[in-house]
């Protein structure tokens, strides 16, 4: 997947909270091609999620979500980055909320 | 019913001509505000794809529509998040390639079993015909409606003196429309079906009662003796035209309680559901990746993933503003990602749970916001054509309250009018009785049992201020005598005041949709005869959940 379709870009192995600014994420699971996904720590506000280490190249965040009735959809961003970079696109990914499931695209170079 | 299919097809073209993405708000009726433009569910999808015969335009449709109308003014990187949806192969877009590959599959059906299961756990949906109905089981009218359509024969009678045996068929117009139509195929919950969608159909459940053991006939001038030496003046018959006649027709519309979802008092109820739905959602995140992980075994998914044909399908959507170029394009695209990958015998299984994972959702979704919004109001005319009475247009209040495992209360009031121009010096005035009734009801099976047994205790009032009226036809010959009554008349029969119902039943509910009342009532009067009756109703009612997979 090109790096311009990613949702976040940044510095592999870069440690950052990815975030959402609607919705309650109440599972986040990152996953690579070919490995065993990784369930990811969810922050008290259930609106962001820790990445520990930023693959190199494509990665999904994988979402379980809970919408209340009329929130908007969510806007892509990031929060804290402990180590490295990583920066949300412009315009940002979006995820929508007729759905529990969402999706965050990675890339990392 | 005839005329209800008709007016949702109507109706599918109408809405098909929407072409702006407007604020839309939950299906929910009650939802008092609106939200701020293009902030939430997915576009609406335009006339030149929904109705596509091919099921990922269909699918992709509202991502189709919605970057027809922006290619104009946007430029491509804008447009990010519309192109990665209209790639099946990227991730974002498997919510909306899981309900096209089901309809490749032909997976819909086991997503109907799955609702259907679900409907059956339900206290709160009516199928067959009300109280006042010779052939019915239901001394009190139930708040809800059939999912999709619902198939009722009911014998018995309970503020009727006459036995009837009835067949009703009912449908919630939305679910109708949902399935003829095949909108929003990729939504699960927050679905953008505002306006008359949202807040008319979704609410509205119809229903028609047959009398089965009724003929119905036509009046037809004769044409001349056939036999006989006496001449005999018979100017017209009646000819039987069918069995089985329309008794009454139902339209009910239920209402939440109205309810912001930004107030911190929904918020805080709704948090409180978050915990419910969370192990719903996880499963459905989980199937997902499945899916996904599976198709991603494909040579030729991978490769769309990798090089999208995002550009092709934003000039495609630029150059030809009718969208014909832009379908054309999108099924080159998914033909190439998906050419090899249906072959996949895996996928038929790891997609079909997720279509299950999503219709339980979205059902626990709706409860969710039932149970967070409150109690459940609904509000029921009935047009009643009752044999040899006059006809009245009966208007019902019906309130119900769920208690969870502990049951469900439903409330009846009810007025009933006769219905058109009173006769000349009519010994009666336009009111026929007004009642009010209560039932309660209780699963009490396990909920991981196949049958659901639920009891049903209910009491019914009506109070009547002139007794019954009987129709005499014309052409009835007076008692005693071998004179035709050449105009017809009308006589009390019964008596007025209080007319009281206590019943109690079982209804058993099977894991296919099929459910069977069986009631025993007893009663002070009847419409028509003094002195008390004891009497026994059964049914049986079929929930058409699984029509969805004929679509």
């Amino acid at each position: 997947m090109p790096q311009a379709n990613a949702d976040i870009v940044g510095k592999a192995g870069s440690n950052f909270i990815a975030t959402l600014d609607s919705g309650a994420i109440v599972q986040a699971q990152l996953a690579v091609v070919g490995q065993a996904p990784l369930t990811l720590a969810i922050g008290a506000d259930q609106q962001s999620v820790t990445v520990p280490s930023l693959p190199a190249g494509d990665s999904t965040i994988w979402l379980a979500l809970v919408w209340a009735p009329g929130v908007p959809n969510a806007n892509i961003g990031v929060g804290t980055v402990t180590s490295g970079n990583a920066q949300a696109q412009n315009p940002p990914g979006i995820v929508y909320d007729n759905n529990p499931v969402g999706v965050i695209q990675l890339f990392g170079s | 019913m005839r005329g209800f299919f008709y007016f949702a097809l109507v109706f599918c073209f109408c809405s098909g001509a929407r072409a702006q993405t407007v604020a839309e708000l939950p299906q929910i009726a009650g939802l008092s505000q609106t939200l701020p433009e293009s902030s939430t569910g997915t576009p609406i999808p335009d006339r030149f794809c929904n109705s596509d015969p091919r099921t990922e335009v269909r699918s992709f449709c509202p991502w189709l529509s919605e970057l027809l109308r922006n290619a104009q003014a946007r430029s491509e990187a804008d447009l990010r998040n519309t192109l990665d949806r209209l790639n099946p192969a990227n991730p974002t877009a498997s919510n909306i390639l899981i309900p096209a590959l089901s309809g490749r599959l032909a997976l819909k059906s086991a997503q109907g079993n799955l609702l259907q299961a679900a409907n059956q756990l339900r206290t709160d949906q009516q199928f067959g015909p009300g109280s006042t109905v010779a052939g019915t089981t239901s001394l009190v009218t139930k708040a809800g409606g059939a999912a999709l359509l619902g198939l009722a024969l009911d014998t018995g009678a309970l503020t009727r003196t006459v036995n009837g045996t009835t067949a009703t068929l009912s449908s919630n117009a939305d679910e109708l429309f949902r399935l003829l139509t095949g909108i929003s195929p990729d939504c699960v919950i927050n679905c953008a079906e505002g306006g008359f969608q949202g807040h008319v159909l979704n609410p509205l459940s119809l229903f028609g009662t047959f009398a089965l053991a009724q003929s119905s006939g036509t009046n037809t001038p004769t044409a001349g003796q056939a036999s006989g030496a006496t001449a005999t003046n018979v100017p017209s018959v009646t000819i039987p035209s069918g069995q089985g006649k329309l008794t009454s027709f139902t339209v009910k519309y239920q209402v939440l309680n109205n309810y912001d979802p930004r107030s911190p008092k929904f918020q805080e109820n709704w948090n409180k559901q978050v915990e419910t739905l969370a192990p719903l959602a996880i499963l459905e995140q989980k199937d997902t990746l499945a899916v996904y992980n599976e198709l991603i075994k494909d040579s030729n998914f991978v490769a769309l993933l990798n090089n999208p044909d995002s550009h092709e399908l934003y000039m495609a959507a630029k150059a030809d503003a009718t969208g014909g170029q832009l379908v054309n394009r999108f099924e080159e695209v998914w033909n190439k990602a998906m050419i090899t990958v249906l072959n996949d015998s895996n996928l038929t299984t790891l997609v079909a749970a997720v279509s299950q994972d999503q219709t339980v959702f979205r059902q626990a979704w709706m409860n969710a916001i039932a149970d967070v919004a409150g109690t459940m109001f609904s509000t029921q005319y009935t047009f009643n054509k009752p044999l040899n009475q006059p006809q009245t247009h009966d208007v019902t209040l019906i309130f119900g309250q769920n208690f969870g495992q502990y049951g469900s209360l439903t409330f009846n009031a009810a007025a009933s009018l006769y219905s058109g121009a009173l006769p000349v010096n009519a010994n009666y005035g336009r009111v026929h009785y007004s009642q009010v009734s209560g039932e309660y009801d209780r699963d009490v099976s396990s909920l991981q049992s196949s049958y659901h047994f639920q009891i049903n205790l209910a009491g019914y009032w009506q109070y009547q201020p002139k007794p019954s009226i009987l129709n005499i036809p014309a052409g009835t010959v007076a008692p005693g005598t071998t004179i035709p009554i050449p105009n017809g008349t009308q006589e009390f029969v019964g008596t007025a005041g209080s007319l009281g119902v206590v019943q109690a039943g079982l209804t058993i509910k099977g894991p296919a949709g099929i459910n069977i009342p069986l009631r025993v009532s007893w009663s002070n009067k009847t419409d028509l005869l003094q002195g008390s009756k004891v009497g026994a109703q059964i049914g049986m009612s079929y929930n058409f959940s699984s029509l969805g997979g004929l679509f």
